[in-house]
């Protein structure tokens, strides 16, 4: 199992999440969404026929209620946030593969040694666990953040 | 005639002598002595194995003159019993300051105790003062308890957090399992 990090702009970070959901196809997956709430992101699937029927959401966007289907954390809980993945990975059989949107926007809520330390926990986690992780990240924000975690995922791509 | 005059000195000489003894006596019976004692604030508070200070005034209202006086120190615990024990005779003529200084042994016990002071003139006249301080034990003997206490507070916060996190975690686990199984109940699998 591989584990890929996305550069790429803001404008062109949506249209990369929808291509690599198309490519996981009818697989079941954990998609951690820091950038769009659940709601939001389920709207933009369903208009871009994209099946989120088999997604574990875990929104760390909404702040009201969510869907009974959905997790909540807040981004400031990174613990919270890896136990919530770690557990999501257990409890789930078969093949699966986890969606981080926008990684940096963790750093509006956290010290960068954390997010680093959390990317890093969870990009182990699921090697061990042969889960395929595809994270994303803005271009402009938090360089030095990138720079630091490039080394934790088998491939970047800079687009 | 030799026998007259020896006669006349002897009864000269004792009435001489007599008459010494009697000023002497009379500057005593004269004298009005008081004592006063005072630990200084900084002092009030003393740790086992260290000096106490104590300032002693002794002060004669009556008539002037030099006089020896007898002075007897003595520390009471808090039950009366005598810790300490000393005493000594000091000259006073109108008024005299002086400090001294008491060891308190290691073996003493923290808790309030009293300076006690009495002075001795002319026959038995006495006067005293005393003033209270308290001993407390030397750091990391008697603040093992406060060490304990906040070491305690300290386990407790910490234990507090952790149950916290793995209430947090339980919750998660629950909530996840609920949502797993909801998606598996409605046939996503």
């Amino acid at each position: 199992m591989k584990s890929l990090l996305i550069i790429t702009s803001v404008e062109g970070l949506q249209k990369e999440i929808n291509s690599s959901m198309k490519l996981f196809g009818n697989a079941r997956g954990i998609y951690v969404s820091l950038n769009k709430t659940q709601k939001s992101l389920k709207n933009i699937f369903d208009k871009n026929q994209i099946d989120s029927s088999k997604l574990f959401f875990i929104d760390c966007v909404s702040s009201g209620s969510v869907d009974g289907g959905v997790m909540q954390i807040y981004p400031t809980q990174l613990d919270s946030l890896s136990y919530a993945i770690g557990s999501f990975i257990e409890e789930i059989k078969g093949k699966k593969f986890l969606i981080i949107d926008a990684l940096s926007t963790l750093l509006i809520y956290n010290d960068e040694n954390k997010v680093v330390a959390f990317v890093r926990r969870i990009t182990e986690y699921a090697s061990d666990n042969d889960v395929e992780v595809v994270a994303f990240s803005p271009k402009t924000k938090g360089e030095d953040l990138l720079n630091k975690i490039f080394n934790f995922f088998d491939e970047v791509q800079r687009k | 005639m030799k026998f007259f005059i020896i006669i006349f000195f002897m009864v000269m000489s004792l009435s001489l002598s007599l008459s010494l003894v009697d000023a002497l006596t009379s500057v005593e019976e004269s004298a009005l002595f008081d004592i006063f004692v005072e630990i200084l604030e900084p002092h009030q508070e003393v740790y086992v194995g260290e000096e106490l200070f104590v300032a002693i005034k002794l002060v004669n209202f009556g008539e002037a003159g030099r006089i020896d006086v007898f002075l007897e120190y003595e520390i009471w615990d808090d039950s009366g019993k005598v810790v300490l024990n000393r005493k000594e005779t000091v000259a006073v003529e109108t008024q005299v300051n002086f400090i001294r200084d008491f060891h308190i042994a290691e073996s003493t016990l923290p808790g309030s105790y009293i300076f006690y002071a009495k002075l001795i003139y002319a026959d038995g006249i006495e006067a005293d003062s005393q003033h209270s301080f308290d001993v407390k034990a030397v750091d990391g003997e008697g603040n093992y308890w406060i060490l304990f206490w906040v070491l305690l507070g300290f386990i407790i916060v910490y234990l507090g957090f952790e149950f916290k996190k793995f209430w947090d975690r339980f919750l998660i686990k629950i909530r996840i399992k609920k949502i797993v199984k909801g998606k598996g109940e409605e046939g996503v699998y």
